[in-house]
């Protein structure tokens, strides 16, 4: 084999080692910032608890609001451990909505420092959260437009690589949140 | 956006009754006139002209003359006692002269910390000031180093809770060259302008850069990718928003995307945007230990300009107008929106 053909080969392999490569490493990133969600997610969660303990010493007769968050937590914990995310997320969203707008009923309560802290935390969270998943959806495009992009389709498909789904908002989640109803619901 | 410190009206106020009886004090002590010259030129002129006669008639005395030592010494008499006369004269008005600018430098700064602290009880001016070495090279804005800086015109405070500083900085890079066989040289410059910072309003403990990005509004997604190419090894990566005009005008690099993204919410990435453009320049930020570092190029001297005593309500309202110019930047990125309302102020920002 001559040197230049072996020049070529050589050129051909290096180009598709780094072609691999760099898909590996997008998809090692969508699985960093899925850990990250995750994480985020499970803290969010660890936050009903003290919330539970807080809203119960103002408004102890939100028993069914209390009821639903703690077993919102305990179904939440179960998706985080399945792996379901997207159903943590909502489940917990949700609920944490349905607090903030039974806090405005009760004004001790929306005063109270162990809330006012609870309340920044959560905010914290939720930013965090947010961040993450955006960090998720921008790993995921990366990685779908690589396996779909000449010449990197070609080792994709080789390897068996799929396309992944970005974070969807749920319908529920982007609809404005009607106040009223979520009084009603709590049985206030 | 439309953020005051003060009204015209109060500002107006504070002039007349703080600022101008120091101002009459100091032009009644140190009068701008310039000394009469005219009796003592006179006297210059007559014993200098007497010097050069007597030493004119010297000359023609024949050698060994007995009045010839005593003309000698009259002449250089009258020839040293005018330079005396004018030397005496000039050497006074200098030192009058250099004590009414060092005076004048007194005033200025005793105006401006007055004019800053009735602004805003929290606020402190400092005219010289130390040059932000940690601060400018944490910030990671100018990794290339810098040979000569200088620092001045340093401010601080706190607004809403929020506590800044800025100062003015200027940092160059001299530079030796060869002309006509001949070692030279030259100062090149890094940065000149306002370096900015404040508390941010969340907390993050890693390390994220802005800065304008020149390539991608011209070469696109070919920029971008050239980015992270050249970026390899580097411990900043570069972070990719979903903001197109962001992406446009600047390059994201970060120790921790999650983080960078949390610090560049969507709303944030807009408000930046707004602030470039009221500005108009070359915007950068770095996010380091929680705090907001910007640097923002000026090729004027802030504070500075024309602070002209005898047009002192114009020259404080200048000054009022830049002052407000740089911290409608807490007031358009919006820094007072702190996620922990509760208790969450830490002092001292640098």
């Amino acid at each position: 084999m001559s040197t230049n053909m072996m020049l070529f080969f050589g050129a051909v392999l290096l180009i598709v080692i780094l072609m691999y490569n760099s898909l590996v490493s997008k998809k090692n990133e969508i699985e960093n910032a899925l850990g990250a969600v995750h994480t985020f997610l499970k803290k969010r969660t660890e936050l009903i608890p003290n919330l539970v303990a807080t809203v119960k010493q103002f408004a102890s007769h939100e028993s069914k609001l209390l009821t639903d968050l703690t077993n919102t937590r305990a179904e939440a914990q179960k998706s985080l451990i399945k792996g379901d995310i997207q159903a943590a997320d909502a489940q917990v969203s949700q609920v944490l909505g349905r607090i903030v707008a039974v806090a405005e009923a009760y004004p001790e309560l929306k005063s109270n420092e162990n809330f006012l802290s609870l309340q920044a935390s959560l905010n914290e969270i939720e930013e965090q959260l947010s961040a993450a998943r955006r960090t998720y959806n921008a790993a995921v495009v990366q990685y779908n437009n690589a396996i779909e992009k000449v010449p990197t389709v070609i080792i994709a498909s080789v390897l068996g690589y799929k396309r992944k789904q970005v974070f969807a908002v749920t319908a529920a989640e982007a609809a404005p949140v009607d106040v009223a109803k979520l009084f009603n619901s709590t049985g206030s | 956006m439309n953020f005051k410190i003060k009204s015209k009206d109060q500002i107006k106020e504070f002039c007349q009754a703080e600022l101008a009886p120091l101002v009459q004090v100091f032009q009644e002590k140190y009068p701008l006139n310039v000394p009469s010259f005219k009796s003592d030129f006179i006297r210059f002129i007559e014993f200098f002209i007497l010097g050069i006669v007597l030493l004119k008639i010297n000359e023609r005395l024949a050698e060994g003359h007995k009045l010839k030592f005593l003309l000698t010494m009259i002449s250089l008499g009258a020839l040293f006692y005018s330079g005396i006369i004018i030397f005496t004269k000039i050497s006074v008005y200098i030192k009058q002269y250099m004590a009414r600018i060092k005076a004048l430098e007194a005033l200025k700064q005793t105006l401006r910390s007055k004019l800053f602290s009735f602004l805003d009880k929290t606020f402190i001016y400092k005219r010289t000031t130390e040059f932000p070495k940690k601060l400018y090279e944490e910030s990671g804005l100018f990794p290339q180093g810098y040979d000569s800086a200088h620092a001045e015109d340093f401010c601080s405070g706190t607004i809403d809770e929020i506590n800044f500083e800025l100062r003015e900085i200027r940092t160059a890079n001299i530079e030796t060259y060869k002309e006509n066989g001949k070692t030279k040289k030259r100062s090149i410059p890094i940065f000149r302008g306002i370096f900015f910072c404040a508390e941010f309003n969340k907390n993050f403990s890693g390390h994220t850069l802005i800065k304008t990005d020149q390539f991608e509004s011209i070469f696109g997604n070919f920029a971008r990718d050239a980015q992270k190419l050249f970026n390899i090894g580097s411990s900043l990566k570069v972070v990719e928003l979903e903001n197109g005009d962001f992406e446009k005008h600047f390059k994201v690099t970060s120790t921790d995307p999650v983080e960078a993204r949390f610090i560049l919410s969507p709303t944030f990435m807009e408000k930046i945007l707004e602030l470039k453009a009221l500005k108009n320049c070359e915007l950068q930020f770095s996010f380091i230990n929680s705090h907001v570092l910007i640097a923002l190029p000026h090729k004027n001297d802030f504070f500075d300009g024309n602070f002209n005593l005898e047009k002192l309500h114009e020259s404080i309202e200048l000054l009022v107008n830049e002052l407000n110019s740089l911290l409608e930047i807490i007031d358009v990125l919006d820094l007072d929106a702190k996620l922990w309302k509760t208790n969450y102020i830490k002092k001292g920002v640098s």
